[in-house]
């Protein structure tokens, strides 16, 4: 009994000593992988960041309006009058679809781009044979939250686009030739140098500060760093975003108005619905006719005409003829 | 004595190893699962408890959220708080109307309805320092068509919406959408603030100093900065009048003298002559008005008292110097 005993007692003191070691190392494994900190936020780049000319030069019209409540019909037949999608995205293409998710607040206050248009959009984009389609912007608020609540996250994923975050690793150093604020800036890089085409989706509101908030204007969330003190110079960082960005295409959603209380509103009652679409590969046309629904010329807008004097389009949009549709 | 020589494991043993076994290998596959769809826009809006400590409120004047629980009402986020150097990653280009206006802090969080958790509305709670800015940044903002509310003297109601002033706060609650259900619990909500909190004032004194005949319902406001365009015009309160054929803009400001707001005038009313101006005589009713003309409308200030008035953009001169002497009678009965 004594020695049935002795062995019995070895043995469990070995499996002891065997289960101890075990989760001793365990432990220690896990110790040796554990982060304290966690990731840590990668500085950009140090090179700098060139950016391709997007545009493509159209052989008819270069400026489409469509009156209508439904922004897939009415972005349709923008798109269709300026030539088709076809026209500016060759199958086998990337492209980058910069939308206004600024904000974490719901589609209805219309201080985000409408997840209808960037559905419809990413929709024409596959059926021109884009092989990519990227939906991005640098928002004012929690990234993740601005494209979960705005709805256009939801949308792009669902219409078969890959949503991009701006996480710092995909900032650039860029600065812009002749430009005095935009010098050595983080830009959302990794996005706009994967893409062959860039295509902007922003929604016609009123701005606090710039008094109109249009499809220029959206490229500002192409930005990063401290963005915020560039609103002393407003006028001025707008006319040097104008010459950053020489997009492919931009399409301005007018079909709700923020007509005031903007860039964020807050009420229904701060939007109109003034049912207008407008397309167009010239931003500073688009700009100036977009801001009639806002009751303003391209005069009240002093970025327009700096961003004209720079070359980046004009004011008088009447000049290129605007392809005027009905959808509803 | 072969019985006691047995090393391996028993049957049983067995049978629980491999409970053990399929349960880790269980955990491993949902955990790769929820893995596979993951989803970063999505995990930020579950629900987390507040960053909000009692130390903070004290150092930045935040207002408790403690009080503030409504039965049917759920938080979906983290509260956030926002102090002056970053208010605009919150609101952006919006947030110069909140500094000008003495804007501390802002505290805002989500909820969303228990039953229904698609629901959601966003609160927004700006302390202003004091009851001027918050009247300030909720006329500014003012919506047309609303309907006011009786929670406090400034309040009203959107279709998606709730804005109040409770004392130096500017309070905005705001649904998702415009659903009964929302707005009941942004009633309530509204209510529990108010009723959680003493107002240290209510009551503007310079608001009571406006004539109420042809007075425009709901315009009363407060420019804390650069009114009518000139930097130097700061907490000016305006109202807007009408009648059948002719609208003006009325305005008081109480300065700290007699010297200062007749600076003021003069000040204002080189500005207009600056602009192209003419300079009309002021009639006896008031020896002391500047007035101009400019742009086919009619520019009226004067100093009395410690107060700046005036008129602005009269649409005709008559409608203008009547709505002036009504003005400055106001004043002389209240400093009576």
């Amino acid at each position: 009994m004594n020695s049935t005993s002795g062995t019995g007692r070895r043995e469990f003191l070995h499996r002891l000593m065997r289960s101890a070691l075990m989760a001793a190392g365990a432990g220690a494994l896990g110790l040796a992988f554990w982060d304290r900190h966690g990731p840590a936020e990668e500085p950009p780049a140090g090179r700098t960041l060139v950016l391709p000319d997007y545009s493509v030069s159209l052989p008819d019209a270069s400026l489409s309006v469509v009156h209508g409540a439904d922004r897939s019909k009415t972005v349709d037949l923008a798109v269709k009058a300026l030539g088709g999608m076809n026209t500016f995205i060759k199958p086998g293409e990337r492209v980058l679809l910069k939308v206004n998710a600024a904000f974490a607040t719901p589609p209805i206050l219309g201080a985000t781009t409408h997840p209808d248009l960037v559905g419809a959009v990413v929709r024409l984009c596959i059926d021109a044979g884009a092989e990519t389609i990227l939906v991005a912007d640098n928002p004012i608020n929690d990234p993740a939250s601005c494209f979960a609540l705005s709805g256009i996250g939801p949308a792009a994923l669902k219409a078969g686009a890959e949503v991009v975050l701006p996480a710092p690793r995909r900032f650039r150093s860029f600065s812009l030739p002749g430009g005095q604020l935009l010098r050595n800036w983080p830009v959302l890089g990794d996005p706009l140098t994967r893409v062959d085409k860039v295509i902007g989706l922003a929604p016609v509101k009123d701005h606090h500060r710039s008094g109109a908030s249009l499809a220029i204007k959206n490229w500002y969330g192409l930005l990063g760093g401290r963005r915020n003190i560039f609103h002393q110079k407003i006028h001025r960082i707008i006319a040097e975003l104008a010459m950053m960005i020489k997009p492919t295409l931009v399409i301005l959603d007018g079909i709700q108005t923020m007509m005031r209380n903007g860039p964020t509103g807050g009420a229904l009652e701060d939007l109109k619905a003034t049912q207008m679409l407008i397309a167009g590969t010239d931003p500073v046309a688009v700009d100036s006719m977009g801001a009639t629904l806002l009751e303003k010329t391209a005069k009240d807008l002093p970025h327009l005409f700096m961003a004209q004097e720079a070359g980046a389009g004009t004011v008088d949009y009447q000049s290129l003829n605007p392809v005027e549709l009905n959808a509803l | 004595m072969i019985q006691a020589q047995k090393s391996g494991p028993s049957l049983k043993e067995k049978r629980i190893s491999i409970l053990l076994l399929s349960i880790l290998i269980l955990i491993g596959a949902i955990v790769l699962w929820m893995q596979a769809r993951y989803d970063p826009t999505l995990w930020r809006l579950q629900a987390q408890p507040t960053h909000t400590t009692g130390a903070d409120e004290q150092n930045n004047a935040l207002p408790s959220m403690r009080d503030d629980t409504v039965s049917g009402l759920s938080s979906i986020s983290s509260a956030e708080n926002y102090q002056p150097g970053n208010l605009s990653d919150k609101i952006n280009g919006k947030a110069e109307l909140y500094l000008a206006a003495g804007f501390r802090s802002l505290q805002s969080q989500r909820f969303g309805l228990t039953e229904q958790p698609g629901k959601w509305l966003e609160r927004f709670i700006y302390d202003m320092g004091e009851l001027r800015g918050a009247f300030a940044v909720f006329s500014a903002q003012r919506r047309s068509h609303i309907d006011p509310l009786a929670l406090t003297p400034f309040a009203y109601r959107a279709s998606n919406g709730l804005f109040f002033v409770h004392g130096r706060y500017y309070v905005e609650i705001i649904a998702a959408e415009a659903s009964p259900d929302l707005q009941k619990q942004m009633e309530a909500l509204a209510k529990t603030f108010v009723a959680a909190r003493r107002a240290d004032a209510q009551h503007l004194e310079e608001l009571s100093r406006f004539p109420s005949e042809g007075l425009v319902p709901q315009s009363r406001a407060l420019i804390a900065d650069s009114a009518f365009g000139l930097d130097r015009l700061d907490w000016i309160f305006t109202a807007r009048y009408e009648d059948n054929q002719a609208e003006a803009t009325a305005f008081v400001s109480r300065r700290t003298s007699f010297q200062d707001a007749a600076e003021l005038a003069d000040a204002f009313h080189r500005y207009w002559m600056d602009f192209g101006g003419e300079k009309l005589i002021a009639p006896d009713a008031l020896p002391d008005a500047r007035i101009a003309t400019i742009l086919d409308s009619y520019e009226i200030v004067m100093a009395h008292g410690a107060y700046l008035i005036g008129v602005h953009e009269a649409s005709t001169l008559a409608f203008g110097l009547d709505l002036a002497v009504r003005l400055k009678r106001m004043i002389e009965e209240s400093s009576q």
